[in-house]
Order: structure tokens, then C-alpha cells, then sequence
């Protein structure tokens, strides 16, 4: 019994980081109507911009967000501006396509970079209390995942509040919902887009640095977090915030428990069956709209 | 003239300048706004959200307090509506979100596109006595309409369109009594 509460724990522990890696991909996905399959990548990229800071710098890993975030936003930017927003121009179909082309060529080019850049060993970083854990009766909480859960559930408020509370926030959930729309209001929808962009790549970078001080970082996880950030936003649905980090929450559970029941080899099972269920059961996911 | 579809040829003439180059949203800034047919409304936000959004140029977003207040008090129904989500809303109060989040703008110039479609009559009288008021406020109001009677008891000016061409022009007043439109558009019982 105590063997399953731990490891229900440490897929909580996971899914908080599933959904903060899906929130970045599902307001691209929501605005947008693109998906960026290189969002995976850019999760690695963060996790290799804290690993830079945290060994070439001595900044501490968690400090590391906060200079990882805004290098992340950048970098959204100037991909939208390179990439990304000739896609968006043209009729859906062609979109879709393109921006597929676009999100694997990408996607390829930063993973060969990658490994030019800090070979293909997995990497860590140390921090101050790294082997430190809780005790909380027979169950045993990591403090490093637990700081990683709360800093991802602290994003995610951060997130809602500028949707829901800030001008451009609303102007981007007005272009999500009918761009021609948004045009005729006089909202710079171009702008919109450039802003929900920067926000995914900012919110990749942060899950990147999380991953990368709670668990291992390597090249080659981009794809793993791309699937795994997609099932988030199948599982959840777009529309609500907190929806999507509670289906993070959600998927990291239930790997959790395929594992504990099924054994190891059938972790990644489980989501792959939510994913199947929900979109014959439920198409628009637990919390869409 | 709403900037989403480019002219081919020719100039669409505001204020000395040239329109037809203009991107949608400048548009919109420079006073001209159009409320789309089927009101196009953000239906997932609240009343008071969408309003804010109509005023998103800097000039508008300065007179925003003003222009939500006379929103306010042309549709009083819309300040009790204000934290509810457009969705939850009868047509012809969207219609009445769609007009005020235009006039949020602040325009000179209010283009509607079929403004009485699919909505309770005693709610397009409401509407049309609407553009009224916000005419005699001082705002040009541009109407495309098939609903000719309401349309020219308040038109100064009304143009008939048949097959992409106009066919008669002149004061609102005047084409109500004109045989062609009357036979045409009122039917044989009109007065």
C-alpha cells in the first residue's frame, strides 16, 4: 500500500511538470491554431540554458528561471518572426501542414545542435539541498520536485492572471476565439500571436530548467515531452489554465499507476490509453470548451 | 472598407488619406468600425471584457470611461449583463454587445452589416432607435440592412441595391414612397 501512495506521489510530483510543459504548447495550439511539435525541443533547450547558467555562472537552479524565462520569451519571438508567422498566414490546411514541417525541421536542427553543444550524455544539475527529502509518514517527498511543483503551479497562476487580468492577455484570448473578429475590434491580432508565442516558448523554457533540476536532462527528451505535452492538452482540453495543469497532474497519475499495477515497461501505456479514450469518449477534453 | 479584404483596384478615401493600405486594426483607430454581420462577439468572454477590448487603440482606451457609460445608458440592460459570459445571452443582446463594442472606439464612422438578423422584433425597434440616438450623438451610421421599412424610417440617405448595382437613391422619406421600392421590398398590403 505504502509502495502505491509513493508512487501516486511522485506521479503527482511529474504531472505537475506535464502540465506546465502542455500549458505553453496548448496556448500556442489555442491562439495559433498551430502545433508546435518543436515545443519539446525548446523545453531541452531550457533545460540546457539552466544547466549553462548553473555550471558556468554558479547561479543557483531555481535563481536560473529567471533569466531562463526571459531568454525563452525572447527566443519566441524571434522564432514567430523567422518561422512561425508565415505559417499562421495561410488557410488552415496549408497551415497544418507547414507548421508540421516546420515544428520537425526545427525540431531536428535543435537536437543536432544539441548535441554539437553539450554532447549526448544526460545532464543534471546540483543544488544546495539536493538529496534533501520530506518525510511525511511512510511516504518520502524529494524537496527538490516538491520546489519544482510549486514553482510550476506558481507559473500557471501567473499565466491565468495575465490572460484573464492584463489588456494584451484578453486580446489574446480574443484572437483565439475569432481573429477577423479581434481585427475589426482593432486589436493588433499579429502582436497577439508574437506575444501568445513568446509566453509558450518562456513557459517551455521554465518547464525546461524544472525538468532539468528535478529529473535529468539529454538531447534527445524533446519528442518524449512533445507527446507528452499533447496528451496534456488532449486529456484537458484548451480553454482553461488550470485545466490543463490539472490533466498534467492527471496523466502523471496514471502513468503512476500503470507502472505500480502493469509494471515499469507499461508507464508510458496509460497515457497513451487516456489519450485514445478521451478522444473517443470526450473530444473536447475534461475541461474544454 | 473594414481593412480584412483588400480592394483590387482603386482608393477607399478617409479623412485625405487612402484607406486601402491600411491594416485592419489602424482602421479601426482612425474611426471607422464595423459591427459584422452575425456580430462575431468573443462569446467566451464577459459583456464588460468585450467592451474593453472595443476600446483597445490608445484615443479609445483614453476615452474608455465615458464611452462604457454611454454604452451604459443606450443599453441599460447591458450594466446588469456586465460580468456574465456573452454565450449566456439572448441575440439581441449580443446584438446590443456587438454595437456597444464598436462604439467603444470611439468612432466617427459605425458601419453595420445586417444588424437586425435573427432577432426578436421588439428588440430590433430597440436597436434601430438606438442608431438613432448615437447619430444624433454625432456619429455617421452606416447601415446595410434588409429590413427596409425600420431602414428607411431612419435613414437620411438611402441607397437600393438590386444584383450588385444601386437602383434608386435618395432622402429615407422618399423611397418609402418611391412605387418601385414599395412593390418591391413592402409588399402589396403596405401603406
Amino acid at each position: 500500500m505504502s509502495v502505491l501512495a509513493q508512487q501516486l506521489v511522485l506521479g503527482l510530483l511529474i504531472g505537475g511538470l506535464y502540465g506546465l510543459a502542455a500549458a505553453g504548447l496548448g496556448l500556442v495550439f489555442g491562439v495559433m491554431k498551430v502545433l508546435n511539435v518543436a515545443h519539446g525541443e525548446l523545453i531541452m533547450l531550457g533545460g540546457y540554458g539552466a544547466f549553462w547558467l548553473v555550471t558556468l555562472l554558479g547561479i543557483d537552479p531555481f535563481a536560473s528561471l529567471g533569466l531562463v524565462v526571459p531568454l525563452g520569451l525572447a527566443l519566441g519571438v524571434i522564432l514567430y518572426v523567422a518561422l512561425f508567422g508565415f505559417v499562421v498566414r495561410a488557410d488552415e490546411e496549408t497551415r497544418v501542414k507547414n507548421s508540421l514541417l516546420i515544428g520537425f525541421g526545427l525540431a531536428l536542427a535543435l537536437h543536432a545542435t544539441a548535441v554539437r553543444l553539450w554532447t549526448a550524455d544526460e545532464r543534471s544539475v546540483p543544488t544546495p539541498w539536493g538529496g534533501a527529502v520530506l518525510s511525511v509518514g511512510n511516504l518520502s517527498l524529494p524537496v527538490v520536485r516538491l520546489a519544482s511543483l510549486g514553482v510550476a503551479l506558481g507559473l500557471i497562476a501567473i499565466l491565468h492572471l495575465l490572460l484573464t487580468r492584463w489588456r494584451w492577455g484578453k486580446a489574446v484570448r480574443a484572437a483565439a476565439e475569432d481573429w477577423q473578429a479581434a481585427l475589426l475590434t482593432g486589436i493588433d491580432v499579429r502582436r497577439a500571436y508574437v506575444l501568445a508565442f513568446a509566453l509558450g516558448t518562456g513557459l517551455a523554457g521554465a518547464a525546461g530548467t524544472l525538468v532539468t533540476i528535478s529529473y535529468s536532462v539529454s538531447p534527445s527528451i524533446g519528442l518524449e515531452w512533445s507527446l507528452k505535452a499533447l496528451i496534456v492538452i488532449v486529456l484537458a482540453g484548451l480553454g482553461s489554465t488550470f485545466g490543463i495543469f490539472v490533466g498534467g497532474l492527471v496523466l502523471g497519475v496514471a502513468e503512476a499507476l500503470s507502472a505500480f499495477t502493469f509494471g515499469g515497461p507499461y508507464r508510458e501505456v496509460a497515457g497513451l490509453v487516456l489519450f485514445v479514450v478521451i478522444l473517443v469518449a470526450r473530444p473536447r477534453g475534461l475541461f474544454g470548451r | 472598407m473594414a481593412g480584412l479584404v483588400r480592394p483590387r483596384a482603386g482608393a477607399i478615401r478617409w479623412d485625405g488619406g487612402d484607406l486601402a493600405r491600411v491594416h485592419a486594426h489602424d482602421i479601426v483607430a482612425r474611426g471607422l468600425v464595423l459591427v459584422p454581420e452575425g456580430r462575431r462577439l468573443f462569446t467566451s468572454l464577459t459583456v464588460e471584457e468585450n467592451l474593453e477590448l472595443g476600446a483597445f487603440s490608445p484615443r479609445a482606451r483614453a476615452a474608455a470611461p465615458e464611452s462604457r457609460e454611454r454604452v451604459y445608458a443606450l443599453f441599460p440592460v447591458l450594466r446588469e449583463r456586465r460580468r456574465q459570459i456573452v454565450r449566456a445571452l439572448s441575440g439581441g443582446q449580443q446584438q446590443m454587445v456587438a454595437v456597444g463594442r464598436a462604439l467603444m472606439s470611439a468612432p466617427r464612422l459605425l458601419m453595420l452589416d445586417e444588424p437586425s438578423l435573427g432577432i426578436a422584433p421588439r428588440l430590433v425597434s430597440a436597436i434601430f432607435e438606438a442608431l438613432a440616438e448615437i447619430n444624433r450623438g454625432g456619429v455617421a451610421v452606416l447601415l446595410v440592412e434588409q429590413n427596409v421599412p425600420a431602414s428607411l424610417s431612419l435613414a437620411h440617405r438611402a441607397y437600393v441595391m438590386e444584383g450588385g448595382r444601386i437602383v434608386r437613391e435618395g432622402t429615407g422619406a422618399a423611397l418609402l414612397q418611391d412605387p418601385h421600392v414599395r412593390r418591391a421590398y413592402l409588399g402589396p398590403l403596405a401603406r
